[in-house]
């Protein structure tokens, strides 16, 4: 075992190839996701927490709702609809690193709505009202009330990065684990360590925690910024 | 001096959602003159200061109003008033004003040495001039203020009744005060609009 792991860290320090390939592919994939969770999240957000206080609380159930979400459920879901015979076949997205950051996407956005949405939903009335009665125009009073959230924001875009990066489900069934293509850290310590070689799984195994582990400690570092 | 009137009120009731609505005396309210709001805790005159300046919906009646908000329009300055994070002067930014505007509200104010502090950071009393200079810096014509003179020191008291009288002088500003203490700013006429208890 102390051998394997010894193997195991000789190739993340001699920058195996393939081991920082997976791992790049992984960054990238979790990455596109979640800058699209943040594009669509933060506009949605806002509008939910303007749609008035019982709107806003039905928003955050579906959130958290929707964030226990399984990732394999979310695969499955996702492969019918990009199959050939599915909806959205002819997008010919299925087994490509697109359609694996549409199934992070999915589970990122519910994550970084109920974090945001909370956290807009505990502001006082008189932010509202002090942009509106200064006749700031409803397009700056979305930076303005964003910005005030900033903490909460950067929280959860953390938080959302972390489901994304370290889920296995989604990524498994819509990106077929590809070797050069859509391979990730996840689907290869999950299908590839019973080949035998168990060094470059505890190695990419190893890069996950670490990732994840600074991902959740940036999350935590900007919760606590929060007032 | 100007005697515009900037806002009609006939058989008006105001009030927050789910609450019972308060009666408000018919108005007719022009600029020149300070309009104190007076009457018991929980009579309605937030509620009515907040429904001038078009943050309520009237519950019932009519009210007539050609203003906007911000800049020439209402303004509304809460009595806790909300201030953003960052600077003092992005506070004062808030509704676009000139680096020129900012400068002079913050120097009335005595809040030039203050405009790069953090906003949240400051005094209870230092936040209310930061509010009152933010509503100020708009140069509104109907200036809505509730509890204006709590928490200001005297320095920022004779500002903020100067600044005031400056600005109905010039037959710029009508001003509504809400506050059970008396209102006394020098030279200009004062009327009350008096609210009354609530009939449960």
């Amino acid at each position: 075992m102390f051998a394997e792991i010894g193997r195991a860290l000789a190739l993340i320090v001699n920058r195996d190839v393939e081991v920082w390939q997976i791992t790049g592919v992984s960054i990238a994939v979790s990455t596109a996701a979640v800058i699209a969770a943040v594009a669509l999240g933060l506009p949605l957000t806002y509008a939910l927490a303007r749609s008035g206080p019982r709107s806003t609380r039905i928003g955050i159930w579906a959130a958290h709702s929707a964030a226990a979400l399984p990732t394999v459920v979310v695969g499955l879901t996702l492969y019918f609809a990009l199959s050939a015979a599915g909806p959205l076949g002819w997008t010919k997205l299925l087994y490509t690193r697109t359609a694996m950051s549409i199934g992070q996407l999915v589970l990122a956005l519910p994550l970084l709505v109920a974090v945001v949405l909370g956290a807009l939903h505990r502001l006082p009335a008189s932010a509202s009202e002090a942009l509106i009665t200064h006749g700031v125009t409803p397009p700056r009073r979305m930076g303005w009330l964003l910005w005030e959230v900033k903490s909460a924001i950067a929280s959860a875009t953390f938080l959302a990065f972390s489901r994304a990066f370290t889920e296995l489900g989604s990524a498994l069934i819509v990106g077929g684990n590809i070797r050069g293509a859509t391979r990730t850290l996840t689907t290869y310590v999950a299908l590839e360590y019973n080949r035998g070689d168990d060094a470059r799984a505890i190695a990419l195994g190893l890069i996950l925690l670490v990732v994840a582990l600074i991902a959740n400690g940036l999350m935590h570092a900007f919760m606590t910024e929060q007032p | 001096m100007g005697t515009e009137t900037l806002i009609r009120a006939r058989d008006l009731s105001v009030g927050y959602p789910g609450s019972v609505p308060a009666v408000v005396p018919d108005l007719d309210l022009s600029s020149g003159v300070v309009w104190h709001v007076t009457g018991p805790n929980g009579s309605g005159k937030t509620a009515l200061l907040k429904t001038l300046a078009g943050l309520l919906r009237p519950v019932a009646g009519r009210l007539e109003q050609g203003l906007g908000r911000g800049s020439r329009g209402a303004v509304y300055v809460h009595s806790t008033p909300y201030l953003f994070t960052g600077s003092v002067r992005r506070n004062l930014s808030l509704a676009r004003p000139s680096p020129q505007q900012i400068e002079s509200v913050a120097c009335t104010f005595s809040l030039t040495t203050l405009l790069d502090r953090d906003a949240v950071r400051l005094s209870h009393g230092e936040q209310r001039r930061v509010a009152l200079a933010r509503a100020i810096a708009c140069r509104p014509q109907l200036l809505l203020v509730d509890e204006p003179e709590g928490g200001l020191d005297e320095e920022a008291l004779a500002a903020w009744r100067t600044c005031m009288v400056r600005a109905i002088d010039e037959g710029d500003t009508a001003l509504v005060v809400a506050t059970h203490g008396p209102v006394a700013f020098e030279g200009i006429p004062v009327r009350e609009i008096r609210m009354l208890a609530k009939q449960i």
